[in-house]
């Protein structure tokens, strides 16, 4: 494993029993997750993102299992040697090792994901006891620091209120406060601000910005809206189909996409829209994951599909060194396509930027 | 574009909503008006709280509400005669936000989307409600084999198709949209706003759209009122909106609108607002035609301040 690497995925597959079929939900997805870095995950519902990064902390439903391949973690930086195979884990005690002080999650709603009946000071110091070995004040003087560092004003009186006193945004601090209460390595974000007003939206993906410096974290961003990855990422993960598609940099991605999937769910932007006109809509629905997609996943939706798509599996072709894409078009025998409309404007953007 | 001569469909005066008991009042609303017109969508944002459901559930008389509300120059606010009443019922219908909440689980598509058929004083023959409901799926997009089904067989797409073929089965002129795409996947939103603006250009619905998201409404609205604490803010066409913001509180509306451009997003300023930079205690606010169409929340002072940006630029 690269030194650089903190988590890597070897061909994992996931499965779940449902009404006594199998669905397929992980098919074989290798994926490295650098140290430091920022990593977004985008895609529809259904498409798996949410799985893939559950299985990284055993928290897959009961029906669910993985049926192969390897995740690779490394738990400790200095020691090169110190890396675990998170699949091979069966017990809860394996578990523990890893969630909330290796690896810790931050839910999509701050709703449902704090207990109503405790304080938020009692939530947090709760966290910070069971992971380390810490006097109660110790533990109480560390919840105040995290208050403090998500940015939630006189924390020593909010710590004694209830998560009904606080507004959304400020709950999902609260989240993030316990998150971090153990030091995690990696900081997994599941739509942390779907639920979020817009101006709110922008406070927490920019305090997560900041703690992730403050703490050398590495994050992992789970969303289906493009629009909001542009702000965070270093590189970006597009999956479909229980598969990621392409990976690249930020940048490669939003302003030169190659999988035919990155370009509709681009040009199927409000923003980029045009008054009066349709916004281009992705045709048909994500296929059903019961096993046996044969060939492109996306095929039967993409306009630009070719013979071979229905046929074979595209392997990853890669475009530079930091950007990949799982798509035929890029195989040097096929015929040359243009990317839509939309596509060339936001390169055409992006040039009378510079 | 909405023009001055415009036929008023809606006209919203001095509404006010107020929750809580007598003793405690909470204002949601506080004394709003607007105008919304034949034909336009109309949109309301705000961030949560900010009182933009409050108003269309005021306006689809949900909750009572003091003021005046007119639908074509008749109030229907309050009481009102068994006549006017089925009118309206018939003509102002809502879509709602989360597909997966809002239709009943436990009926089948045809009893879901004829539903409303039932209020109505006309007595419909099972042929002809099956006709009614087939026409109405097959203006959404859904095939009409479809009735017969369950809402959980559906995806979150097709749901709120369903729950757009229940608001347009009843034939209304007046559709209240609150938050329709906000539950849904990016591909799916783009397809439900397609349908929405093609049934627009069919039938001549007018829409209320209310939602926080500003990317959105500037792609659909032809204009937009900016609301904040139960109070309009800023109202003007929507490009007027997005090229000159006044209110401060727009403008951390406009901030925050994130951009598919990592560029863009890079050198994003964010602005905040905060309301106590407001002076009302003596120089008390109103709302001001400070351009033809553009109105702006504020008192002497800050409305000079506005003028001035406006000379400016």
């Amino acid at each position: 494993m690269d030194p650089n690497v903190i988590l890597s995925t070897e061909d994992l597959h996931v499965k779940f029993h449902l009404r006594g079929e199998i669905l397929h939900a992980i098919r074989g997805v290798s994926l490295d997750i650098h140290k430091g870095e920022s990593l977004a995950i985008v895609g529809e519902s259904g498409s798996g993102k949410s799985v893939f990064t559950k299985t990284f902390l055993g928290l897959l439903d009961v029906n669910g299992y993985l049926d192969g391949g390897h995740i690779w973690f490394r738990m400790n930086d200095d020691d090169p040697d110190d890396i675990v195979d998170l699949a091979s884990f069966q017990t809860e005690k394996d578990w523990l090792r890893i969630r909330g002080r290796q690896i810790a999650m931050v839910m999509q709603d701050p709703m449902t994901s704090l207990n109503p009946l405790n304080t938020i000071g009692k939530q947090i110091t709760e966290t910070v006891l069971l992971h380390n070995q810490v006097s109660k004040e110790e533990a109480h003087k560390r919840a105040i620091e995290l208050l403090t560092d998500v940015g939630i004003p006189d924390p020593e009186r909010r710590a004694k209120q209830y998560p009904h006193e606080f507004s959304g945004g400020m709950r999902q601090r609260v989240v993030i406060a316990i998150a971090l209460a153990c030091n995690p390595r990696l900081l997994i974000c599941d739509e942390p601000t779907t639920a979020l007003d817009v101006t709110i939206q922008a406070q927490i993906l920019d305090l997560i910005r900041g703690l992730q410096k403050k703490y050398h974290l590495t994050t992992i961003y789970i969303t289906h809206d493009l629009g909001v990855v542009a702000n965070i990422a270093d590189r970006i993960a597009v999956m479909y189909a229980g598969d990621i598609i392409e990976v690249a940099t930020c940048e490669e991605l939003f302003y030169d996409p190659r999988h035919p999937y990155t370009w509709a769910l681009l040009s199927s932007l409000p923003q980029l829209g045009i008054k009066g006109e349709d916004l281009y809509s992705i045709a048909g629905t994500p296929p059903i994951l019961h096993e046996g997609i044969v060939g492109d996943a996306f095929a039967p939706r993409n306009p630009y599909a070719l013979e071979i798509d229905y046929i074979e599996r595209p392997p990853f072709f890669e475009v530079s060194p930091t950007h990949k894409a799982r798509t035929w078009l890029l195989d040097p025998r096929a015929p040359k396509v243009d990317p839509p409309e939309y596509i060339r404007k936001l390169a055409e953007r992006r040039a009378s930027h510079a | 574009m909405p023009e001055k001569n415009k036929e008023v469909l809606i006209d919203v005066r001095d509404l006010t909503v107020q929750f809580g008991s007598r003793r405690h009042p909470f204002t949601a609303v506080d004394h709003v008006s607007f105008q919304i017109y034949k034909g336009e969508t109309f949109g309301l944002v705000g961030e949560s709280g900010s009182g933009k459901t409050t108003i269309g559930r005021a306006i689809i008389r949900i909750y009572p509400s003091s003021g005046e509300i007119l639908y074509n120059g008749q109030k229907i606010n309050g009481k009102i005669s068994r006549q006017l009443d089925i009118e309206v019922t018939r003509k102002i219908q809502m879509i709602f936000q989360d597909p997966m909440a809002s239709l009943n689980e436990r009926a089948k598509v045809d009893y879901i989307v004829s539903e409303g058929l039932l209020n109505l004083p006309e007595k419909y023959t099972q042929a002809e409600k099956e006709r009614i409901v087939s026409e109405a799926l097959h203006s959404v997009g859904l095939l009409p084999e479809f009735a017969s089904r369950f809402p959980h067989e559906f995806s979150g797409g097709q749901r709120q198709r369903i729950g757009i073929a229940r608001a347009m089965v009843m034939h209304p002129e007046f559709i209240i949209a609150d938050e329709p795409i906000s539950a849904l996947d990016m591909s799916i939103r783009a397809q439900v706003l397609n349908l929405m603006a093609k049934l627009q250009r069919e039938s001549g619905l007018t829409y209320l759209f209310i939602s926080h998201d500003l990317s959105v409404m500037r792609f659909i609205c032809d204009r937009i009122a900016v609301i904040h604490k139960g109070v309009i803010v800023e109202l003007a066409e929507t490009e007027e909106l997005f090229a000159h913001p006044l209110h401060p509180y727009t403008r951390a509306l406009l901030s925050a609108i994130p951009m598919p451009d990592p560029e863009h997003e890079r050198g994003k300023v964010l602005t905040v607002y905060d309301p106590s930079m407001h002076h009302y205690e003596t120089d008390k606010p109103f709302v001001t035609e400070i351009l033809p169409g553009h109105l702006v929340h504020g008192n002497k002072a800050e409305l000079e301040e506005y003028k001035k940006i406006l000379a400016e630029e």
